[in-house]
């Protein structure tokens, strides 16, 4: 099943970047803003990547421990059959489940902004419908679609923070840590289990063509997306204030729409919004890719196109009944979303290495031995 | 019911893959019968399986030798030069035949000795079968059978009434070359030769339609074009079993990688140099009989925005060119789908001013937007269609009744906005500005979908539409190179010729996925300039240790 597509390193960090960075950028300013204030940029610059930089570190060893092999085949081996069984489909429905998120996000998104009128649904059935069609072409064209994407939002991203750049006044953000650390930490709480999403390492590690620079790879995404981030927060803050900042849902696009050139170049945000689209569809496909592949591998299948229609039901499903309203799924992002990610991106990583190590189980990262695949 | 349809499907599918009963031709086509030394025998056979046809010549005369031999010169009237069957064939073995055998016997040796001695032809085949022969014949070249002798012998004496080599129609420049492709694959064939004076240019032919047996030659040239495509395009081209091939897109059909996609998989072009130069980037040609177009594999989509005539124009023009064709290529895609959907769903990204504008020509329309596109683009390419297929005497009446009756008279009758108008001419002439005739068309076809989905969904729908488009090109493939390579896979040093073409004396590389047997073109010491004149020898980066022309490279030999 794995093994046929490979991807390069430079694609899986392109990966990365979009899978964290399309949806992020948009509201990354104002749930920083909440409880860090004008520190926010601070909460996106360090704690968030630190955060992510032990995710990352922690999944790569991880998955080294076992290469050639996913978290969904190796955690029976770690754990036992049964606990590892367990942690396998908990993963699954980690995956389906930030997935309807992320499809649910998108769709309140789009009805807010962008089609009034138009049901949700159609958002939902469209977006898993591109996915699908996506996920069966496999990997290989998911990296090399972001790659065609990636260079038309980081342009977008861009432009944006350019032409809002006279209207910026860095006085917005000071004082510098008035609240001292505490908001700044609270602050990137949610930004941080958004950006634990690189923990995708741990079902795509079998599938990078150079398997040792998986770590220095994640790395690298993960100080982009920091720096990406950032820039984003200190433009929105230096723009609107914290104070405005904190009350909007997706300052990025009010940034957006804050452009005004010569009276001809206004309101470029439904130009802004297309080619955020556009970085959806990747994220959405990479997610769904990985819980096709976690489920098939679950149920030792030998190709996991057969369930990709079924995983996409459930993720569909899951988004429109998951929660009742968008006010729900922004408590839910608030309050839920930082420990219910944390635990899958970082704590069930770290114990499921603990146990490797314990009982000695997997290669070192540096003997790599290749263990019969079957067990 | 869902079952009992399920079963019919099925039983259908089944009955599709059921392979075809031998048939009466197939079977003749496989006989193997020898010749017979008895000539009237053979004279016989062939005067019954050419029953009927009166286009076939039986010429029977004797050689002029001591001693006399009976003989039959068999060929088809108008398909062979009638100066050669009359001075090189029949005066050399009736009259001067004696001249130049005197006394050798020829008892043992007929054929050797007419083959040898005296047929003035530059190339004469034999064979000792029937069919083997029947075929040539049929090609062009005549058989000549002599009493007493189970081979016959097939001087070549091709030729018939054919186009000369003529400016192609379909891709037209400025500056450039002016000869394109004819239907001889003969003339075809000399046309790369002359271009290309290496030995590594080679021809592989091969006979393809059970019928027609037309002529396919695979060009290509070693050592530059991958091996392995070269294999996989001489595989493809054998499995094809049908009975006739009376174009190449015939073959283009047979061959490419996924039969259902919209996009072309392979290059059909009418000009030698393209093929040429493509041949030179490691692409593969296929050259077929009776067609002035050749075929280019592998391809990838940016190649159908590249005219050949990038290459001989100085290359900052060409940066202008290239980008006002992928604009081009973008207008003629979106134009339609982006006004239906600003002037139904978002209004508020015109300014003021121009959405006024708008709306005021729009207010006497009666349809929506979406209806309004549809029906003006489906009237031009009525326009276009009609032009293609007119004879000449009457396309003048096409332009009048396109320019005036549906352009100008529409808009005064009040059923189309003159906005409308603009963008529907617009996008019919953006798309023309894509080179390649199956490219521009693919795009305008592509154009009617996404302007459905923009009819409904906006900006969205387009957007939607753009994504399932680039996923499916994301997993085209052509001959496994990716469809959209330099650009996804992204590779930085094949941009050089994808937006811009870079100056030829830094063109150092072939395309990585293409090129891949020999990926240096040039050195590093073209650039020109004052006193740049004298050799500079610098190593190639592809050559470990040393000069490139240093010696034969191992991979050579």
């Amino acid at each position: 099943m794995q093994g046929q597509e490979k991807i390069s390193s430079s694609q899986c960090l392109l990966l990365f970047i979009t899978l964290v960075t399309a949806t992020a950028v948009l509201f990354v300013p104002a749930i920083t803003a909440q409880e860090a204030r004008q520190d926010g940029w601070l909460s996106a610059l360090v704690f968030s990547t630190l955060f992510a930089l032990l995710v990352a570190v922690i999944c790569t060893s991880l998955g080294l421990r076992f290469p050639g092999r996913t978290v969904i085949q190796y955690s029976p081996e770690i754990l036992g059959r049964f606990l590892g069984k367990l942690a396998g489909l908990g993963y699954i429905f980690f995956f389906i489940h930030i997935n309807s998120i992320i499809v649910r996000e998108f769709g309140d998104f789009l009805t807010t902004v962008f089609l009034p009128d138009t049901p949700i649904d159609i958002f939902v059935a469209t977006l898993l419908l591109l996915g699908a069609s996506a996920v069966r072409n496999g990997l290989e064209v998911i990296a090399r679609m972001n790659q065609f994407v990636f260079p038309l939002l980081l342009f977008s991203y861009m432009l944006i923070i350019v032409l809002v750049a006279r209207d910026m006044d860095l006085h917005n953000l000071l004082p510098v840590l008035e609240g001292g650390i505490g908001p700044v930490l609270k602050g990137s709480f949610s930004l941080s289990a958004f950006r634990g999403e690189v923990c995708l390492i741990l079902m795509l590690l079998p599938s990078l063509n150079n398997s040792k620079e998986a770590t220095l790879t994640t790395v690298k995404a993960v100080i982009w997306i920091g720096i990406l981030l950032t820039v984003d927060t200190v433009a929105t803050l230096a723009v609107f204030g914290p104070d405005i900042t904190s009350v909007q849902v997706f300052p990025f696009l009010n940034l957006a729409r804050y452009i005004s050139l010569g009276n001809f170049v206004e309101r470029i945000e439904s130009l802004v919004i297309l080619i955020w689209v556009a970085g959806v569809v990747v994220k959405v496909s990479l997610i769904y890719y990985v819980a096709a592949l976690a489920a098939a591998q679950w149920f030792n299948l030998r190709e996991y196109r057969p369930v990709v229609l079924p995983i996409g039901m459930l993720i569909g499903v899951l988004s429109i009944i998951g929660f009742s309203n968008s006010r729900e799924l922004v408590e839910f992002i608030a309050k839920i979303w930082p420990p219910y990610g944390f635990s899958f991106e970082l704590i069930l990583p770290t114990v499921l290495l603990l146990a490797a190590m314990l009982r000695k189980k997997g290669g070192t990262r540096d003997a790599q031995k290749t263990r019969p695949a079957s067990d | 019911m869902y079952p009992r349809l399920w079963k019919k499907f099925t039983s259908l599918a089944r009955y599709m893959k059921k392979p075809l009963e031998t048939q009466e031709i197939r079977k003749e086509n496989e006989v193997e019968q020898p010749i017979s030394p008895n000539l009237d025998n053979n004279i016989s056979m062939l005067k019954d399986l050419f029953q009927n046809c009166s286009d076939v010549v039986f010429r029977e005369f004797t050689l002029g030798t001591r001693k006399p031999v009976r003989a039959t010169l068999v060929y088809i009237d108008g398909l062979c030069e009638a100066d050669k069957i009359n001075q090189h064939i029949l005066k050399s073995l009736m009259l001067e035949a004696d001249l130049s055998t005197g006394n050798l016997s020829l008892d043992k040796s007929l054929i050797q000795t007419v083959r040898k001695r005296l047929l003035t032809i530059g190339d004469v085949k034999t064979t000792k079968m029937l069919q083997k022969i029947v075929t040539y014949i049929l090609s062009g070249d005549p058989g000549l059978f002599l009493d007493g002798c189970a081979t016959a012998l097939i001087p070549n004496a091709r030729g018939w009434e054919s186009r000369g080599v003529s400016e192609p129609e379909s891709e037209t420049v400025v500056r450039g070359p002016r000869d394109g492709f004819t239907e001889n694959l003969r003339t075809n064939a000399t046309l790369l030769r002359r271009r290309i004076k290496t030995t590594r240019l080679k021809f592989e032919a091969m006979e393809i339609g059970l019928l027609t047996k037309t002529v396919v030659n695979i060009a290509y040239i070693q050592g530059i074009a991958n091996e392995k495509v070269v294999e996989e395009v001489r595989n493809r081209l054998q499995r094809i079993d049908v009975d006739s091939i009376l174009e190449s897109g015939y073959i283009e059909e047979l061959i490419e990688d996924s039969p259902f996609s919209i996009f072309p998989q392979i290059n059909a072009t009418e000009r030698p140099d393209r093929v040429v130069s493509g041949l030179l980037e490691g692409q593969v040609a296929i050259l077929v009989d009776n067609t002035p177009f050749g075929l280019l594999a592998p391809v990838t989509f940016p190649q159908f925005l590249q005219a050949a005539e990038d290459y001989y124009l100085r290359y900052p023009l060409v940066l202008f060119m290239r980008l006002l064709r992928f604009v081009s290529l973008n207008i003629s895609l979106l134009l339609p789908s982006v006004y239906i959907a600003v002037t139904t769903y978002h209004q508020e990204m015109l300014p003021t001013p121009l959405l006024i504008s708008i709306a005021a020509a729009r207010e006497g329309v009666p349809f929506p937007a979406l209806v309004e596109a549809l029906a003006m683009e489906f009237t031009f390419e009525i326009l276009k269609e009609a032009g293609v297929r007119l004879p000449r005497q009457v396309g003048q009446a096409v332009s009048i009744v396109g320019a005036l009756v549906i352009g100008d008279a529409a808009v005064t009758a009040g059923l189309v906005s003159p906005a409308m108008v603009i963008v529907v001419s617009l996008t019919a002439i953006s798309s023309f500005t894509i080179p390649n005739y199956t490219g521009s068309t693919t795009i305008r076809l592509l154009r009617f979908p996404i302007m459905l989905l923009a009819g409904t969904l906006g900006f969205y729908g387009i957007m939607v539409a753009l994504m399932a488009l680039l996923i499916h090109l994301c997993s085209l493939r052509s001959f496994g190179v990716p469809y959209l390579s330099p650009l996804a896979p992204l590779s930085l040093r094949d941009l050089k010729d994808t937006f811009i073409r870079v100056p030829w004396w830094a063109m150092f590389t072939r395309p990585r996925l293409i090129g891949t047997r020999e990926p240096a073109r040039q050195d590093y010491i073209s650039r020109p300039g004052p006193g740049r004149g004298k050799t500079r020898t610098k190593p190639t980066p592809y050559s470990e240790g040393g000069h490139r022309n240093a010696g034969p490279r191992e991979d050579f030999q």
